[in-house]
C-alpha cells in the first residue's frame, strides 16, 4: 500500500487553449482533512474530476494509493459532486441499492439512518424533492461509505450558514477517520477549524501546499486571512462610467 | 459488475415503457371488437372504429419515438451527461457501461417490435379456439420437423434484426461520443452521424467493388444470411469499440 494517498507529477489540464491545471505536483498522505482552496476558476474542480477520472489529464501522471486511476481507484473514493447526479426515475432507495451493489464499503443501515435523520423518506422519487433535499441524499450516500478518500466539491456552496453547519457536521461525524477528506471551497472562513492542510490553487498552479498549523505559525494569521491575501482582487480605479 | 449495471438499466426501460406498452397491447384488443371485419357497418360504429384505429396508430408511432428517445437519452444523459458524475465514478470499466446500455437498448427495441407484432396479432379476427388446440401445435410441430430448415431460417432472420439493431444503435453511440469532444456537442454529433452514414454508403460500395454482394446473392441460402450477418457484424463491433475507447481514454466531462 502506498504512502500517499495522492500524488500528482507535472498534472496539466486544458480545455481547448485554455489552461485549467498548470504543472500541479502533489503529494498528499492518510487520515488528513484538506482544503482545496481557490477562488472560481482557480482549477479545484478540475482537479477533482481528474482525481475521479471524469476528465482525462492532458500531460502529467496521477495516482491514487499508487494506482493510475482506473475501477480500482474508483472503488476508493467517495465522491461528492457539485450537481445532481440522479437518473430522473429514480427513488432514493434505488440509489441506496446502487451504492450497496457497487460499493463494498458502503453502509446501507449507516445511510438509511441518516436519510431519516435528514428527514428524507428513501421511498420517495427523487424527482419530487427540493434542491436541498436531493443534496442531503448525495451527502448521506457520499458520507455512508467507509472510503479511503472523500472528494467533496463545494459541498457548503450556496447554502445559508446553518445548513453549512449542518452539513459540515454531517461530514465531520460520518468519515472514515483512517481515509482523508479533500473538501474543495472558497469559504474557507467556515471549514477553516476543520482542516489539517490547506492547498491554494491559483490559476491553475498550486500556490501553497502547507498544514493550517504550519501557516497559522509562519504566517501569523488565519487561513482565510493568507487567502484574502494572495487572492485580493485589484478593483478598477478611476473611470467614470 | 455487468448484470448489476444492466439492472439498473432495465429499471429505467420498464419505468419508460411500463405505459405504452400495455397501452398498445389493450388499444389492439379494442379495436379487435371495434374494427368492422365481417359485420355490416352502421355509422356510430364506424365512428368508433376510426377512434379506436387512430388511437392505436397513434400509440405505434409514440412507441416508436420512445425507443428513439430512450437509445439517445439513456446513452447521452448516463453517460455523457449529469448521469455520468454516477455511473462514470462506479468501480467498472468502460466497456461495461457501454455493453450494458447497448444490451438495453436492443432489448428495449426487440420488445417493442414482440409488442406490435402481438397487438397486431389480437387486432385481427383470428379464430383463436381453432388456433389454440392442441392438434394446431401438433401440426405445426410436425411441419417444422419436416422443415428443419424453416426453424433455422427463423433463427437467422431474429440474428439480422439483432445485427442490424446493434449496428444502429454502436453507430448512434459512436456519434454522441464523437460529439462530446467538440464544444458544440449536439451539433457535433449529429455531424458525426452523417459522417459514419457516408462512412456506411462507402463501405458497401467498396463490398460492391469487391464483388462481395454477388457472391453473397448466388450462394447458398444459409450462407447469404451469415454474410449479411458478417458484414453489419464487422463495423457494429468498430463501432462499439470506438465508443468505449473514447469513454476511456478521452472522457471529458465538463
Amino acid at each position: 500500500m502506498s504512502e500517499m494517498l495522492i500524488e500528482s507529477w507535472g498534472l496539466c489540464k486544458s480545455y481547448g487553449r485554455k489552461a485549467a491545471l498548470s504543472g500541479v505536483d502533489l503529494s498528499v498522505g492518510r487520515g488528513r482533512i484538506v482544503g482545496l482552496l481557490g477562488p472560481n476558476g482557480s482549477g479545484k474542480t478540475t482537479l477533482i474530476k481528474l482525481l475521479c477520472g471524469l476528465l482525462q489529464p492532458t500531460a502529467g501522471r496521477l495516482a491514487v494509493a499508487g494506482q493510475e486511476i482506473g475501477p480500482e481507484t474508483k472503488a476508493l473514493i467517495s465522491y461528492l459532486p457539485d450537481r445532481m447526479y440522479f437518473a430522473g426515475w429514480m427513488r432514493a432507495v434505488d440509489l441506496l441499492d446502487l451504492f450497496r451493489d457497487f460499493y463494498p464499503d458502503f453502509d446501507y443501515e449507516k445511510a438509511v439512518a441518516m436519510c431519516h435523520s435528514l428527514g428524507v423518506e428513501p421511498g420517495h422519487r427523487l424527482k419530487t424533492m427540493s434542491k436541498g433535499t436531493k443534496e442531503k441524499v448525495q451527502l448521506a450516500l457520499v458520507m455512508a461509505r467507509k472510503a479511503q478518500l472523500y472528494l467533496l466539491d463545494e459541498p457548503i456552496a450556496g447554502v445559508d450558514p446553518a445548513a453549512r453547519d449542518f452539513i459540515l457536521h454531517t461530514i465531520l461525524t460520518n468519515y472514515n477517520e483512517e481515509g482523508t477528506v479533500l473538501i474543495s471551497t472558497h469559504l474557507i472562513a467556515d471549514i477553516e477549524k476543520v482542516l489539517d492542510e490547506a492547498i491554494f490553487l491559483k490559476e491553475g498552479k498550486v500556490m501553497l501546499h502547507e498544514t493550517v498549523d504550519n501557516i497559522r505559525e509562519r504566517e501569523g494569521k488565519s487561513v482565510d486571512a493568507l487567502f484574502r491575501d494572495i487572492f485580493r482582487a485589484q478593483p478598477l480605479e478611476g473611470g467614470a462610467f | 459488475m455487468l448484470w448489476k449495471l444492466l439492472k439498473y438499466d432495465f429499471r429505467s426501460m420498464w419505468k419508460s415503457f411500463a405505459l405504452i406498452w400495455p397501452a398498445a397491447l389493450v388499444l389492439a384488443l379494442i379495436n379487435h371488437f371495434t374494427l368492422p371485419y365481417d359485420e355490416g357497418v352502421t355509422q356510430s360504429n364506424e365512428l368508433l372504429a376510426i377512434i379506436t384505429i387512430m388511437a392505436f396508430t397513434a400509440v405505434l408511432f409514440a412507441m416508436f419515438v420512445a425507443v428513439m428517445i430512450f437509445v439517445v437519452q439513456r446513452f447521452y444523459k448516463g453517460l455523457l451527461g449529469d448521469e455520468g458524475y454516477l455511473m462514470h465514478t462506479l468501480p467498472v470499466r468502460s466497456w461495461q457501461l457501454v455493453a450494458s446500455k447497448l444490451i438495453c437498448a436492443v432489448v428495449t427495441a426487440l420488445v417493442s417490435l414482440a409488442v406490435i407484432f402481438l397487438a397486431c396479432l389480437l387486432m385481427v379476427p383470428i379464430r383463436w379456439g381453432q388456433v389454440l388446440r392442441i392438434a394446431f401445435f401438433q401440426d405445426l410441430w410436425e411441419g417444422l420437423l419436416s422443415n428443419p430448415d424453416a426453424m433455422l431460417y427463423l433463427l437467422e432472420f431474429l440474428l439480422l434484426t439483432v445485427t442490424a439493431l446493434l449496428l444502429f444503435v454502436t453507430m448512434t453511440y459512436l456519434s454522441m461520443s464523437i460529439g462530446h469532444l467538440f464544444h458544440r456537442r449536439i451539433i457535433m454529433s449529429v455531424a458525426a452521424f452523417i459522417f459514419l452514414d457516408v462512412l456506411g454508403t462507402v463501405y458497401v460500395d467498396v463490398l460492391d467493388q469487391l464483388m462481395v454482394w454477388d457472391e453473397l446473392f448466388n450462394a447458398a441460402p444459409h450462407a447469404a444470411f451469415w454474410g449479411v450477418f458478417g458484414v453489419m457484424l464487422l463495423p457494429a463491433l468498430l463501432f462499439a469499440a470506438g465508443t468505449v475507447w473514447i469513454l476511456s481514454h478521452r472522457l471529458n466531462l465538463e
